[in-house]
């Protein structure tokens, strides 16, 4: 059944997968439904998504800046939740779990993107259309651009704080390193983007 | 949280970041790839489970199959005899040891021939250097000078009548040119039965040299003076 069927969400049955219901949540918002004990991991999984696929796919996009990409990594992380739901079986270790995921694949996107683009042929930057005329549409077009040229912990952290208001604990977790360095990654990030920024003013 | 207060950067890149995400749409099929991808990944990891089966399965049967075989005697005498692996264990076994790096093994039943005298005497405290060695060499086999087949080099000039032959000499020996036979006979020599095809039995009698009595010799039976 197409997620945009039905805007309502049904309680699964026994026999049948729950009914997909995409509802926007930020990856920090804590009023997740959680999952009954008793659902397996197809209930899980369809619930999570309903909850955090659409604010996953953006985080991942704000990681990998590519709608495809950023979509294909949440789909894995999800398939791979599937496969670990067994010793899981919590919302908030599942949702810490697909966080981890995606910035883990995001990762491995960049450094399989890395490793084509030395090889590859380089083309002509885009240029900017004339949307981007706007005053706001250039500030906005300069942060993005000065937030690509971060180094990429330095960015999966800044990502994780400004977009995913996540503590640093949180951050710390999901990026698999210590809140010192969520720390340290943090600061530099904002250092070398406001050094950016005023350069681009 | 224990992050610093934002300052104006911090909160435009907050905005940034939100309106850089607004902007994107996930497609709606999410879900269906997902589960797709899922119900795909759960075929594959049956398929594996079942290889993985099919190969402890045969693993198994293997494993038993040669723990029977090692503990079953004449299972394991019939195998080794079929495959032919104990056959080249006793041929090892037999094999004498011609090395001179490795040490010939401690032969205990050649202990039984040494004499050890009971009463001492300064030659007890050196016991006896080597008994295998004196088994060897008398064991080894060396032409004797009363060996009878041997034929002693006779002088051309003397005629020797037809003597008997000691039994165990070989037909090479009987065999002499016809020239110095006493008896001249004009029948050739080729005719006679005591000289019929010397080399033919050239090479069994030399084999059956140590057994007179199986030793056939015509001549002697034929032409023996004792007779």
């Amino acid at each position: 059944m197409p997620p945009h069927d039905s805007e309502e969400r049904k309680p699964p049955g026994d026999d049948e997968r729950p009914i997909d219901v995409t509802t926007e949540t930020l990856v920090a918002d804590r009023s997740l439904g959680t999952v009954p004990v008793g659902w397996d991991a197809d209930m899980a999984v369809t619930a999570l998504y309903s909850a955090h696929y659409r604010s996953l796919v953006r985080l991942a996009v704000l990681l990998v800046r590519d709608v495809a990409s950023a979509e294909e990594v949440v789909q894995d992380a999800f398939v791979a939740l599937h496969g670990a739901w067994r010793r899981l079986r919590d919302t908030d270790k599942a949702l810490a779990y697909l966080r981890q995921s995606v910035v883990n694949r995001s990762r491995s996107v960049l450094r399989h993107r890395a490793v084509v683009e030395k090889y590859a042929p380089k083309g002509l930057p885009d240029a900017p259309s004339a949307e981007n005329g706007a005053i706001g549409e250039l500030e906005r077009s300069a942060v993005i651009e000065a937030l690509r040229g971060l180094p990429t912990r330095q960015r999966e952290a800044l990502v994780l704080r400004y977009y995913g208001d996540l503590s640093e604990a949180e951050i710390a977790h999901a990026m698999g390193i210590s809140k010192g360095a969520v720390k340290s990654h943090t600061a530099r990030g904002m250092a070398a983007l406001r050094m950016a920024l005023e350069q681009f003013s | 949280m224990t992050f610093p207060p934002d300052d104006e950067y911090g909160e435009l890149l907050r905005r940034t970041l939100r309106a850089e995400a607004d902007s994107v749409v996930p497609s709606p099929d999410g879900l269906e790839i997902i589960r797709r991808r899922i119900d795909h990944r759960g075929l594959r990891g049956l398929r594996g489970l079942l290889w993985w089966r099919i190969g402890a399965a045969a693993a198994g049967a293997v494993l038993t199959a040669g723990a029977v075989v090692a503990l079953v005697p004449d299972l394991r005498e019939q195998v080794g005899q079929q495959t032919g692996i104990l056959d080249v264990r006793n041929e090892h076994k037999d094999e004498p040891t011609t090395s001179s790096v490795s040490r010939p093994p401690n032969v205990a039943p050649s202990r039984p021939e040494v004499v050890v005298p009971i009463a001492p005497s300064p030659s007890r405290a050196r016991p006896a250097p080597s008994p295998t060695h004196r088994a060897g060499v008398t064991t080894r086999p060396s032409p004797s000078p009363s060996d009878p087949c041997v034929t002693p080099a006779s002088e051309p000039g003397v005629i020797e009548p037809d003597t008997p032959l000691p039994p165990t000499c070989s037909p090479t020996s009987v065999t002499q040119p016809p020239a110095v036979t006493p008896t001249a006979s004009p029948r050739p020599p080729t005719a006679r039965p005591t000289t019929a095809r010397p080399t033919t039995a050239a090479p069994t009698a030399t084999t059956q040299a140590p057994t007179p009595t199986e030793t056939f010799t015509p001549n002697s039976a034929t032409e023996s003076p004792a007779s």
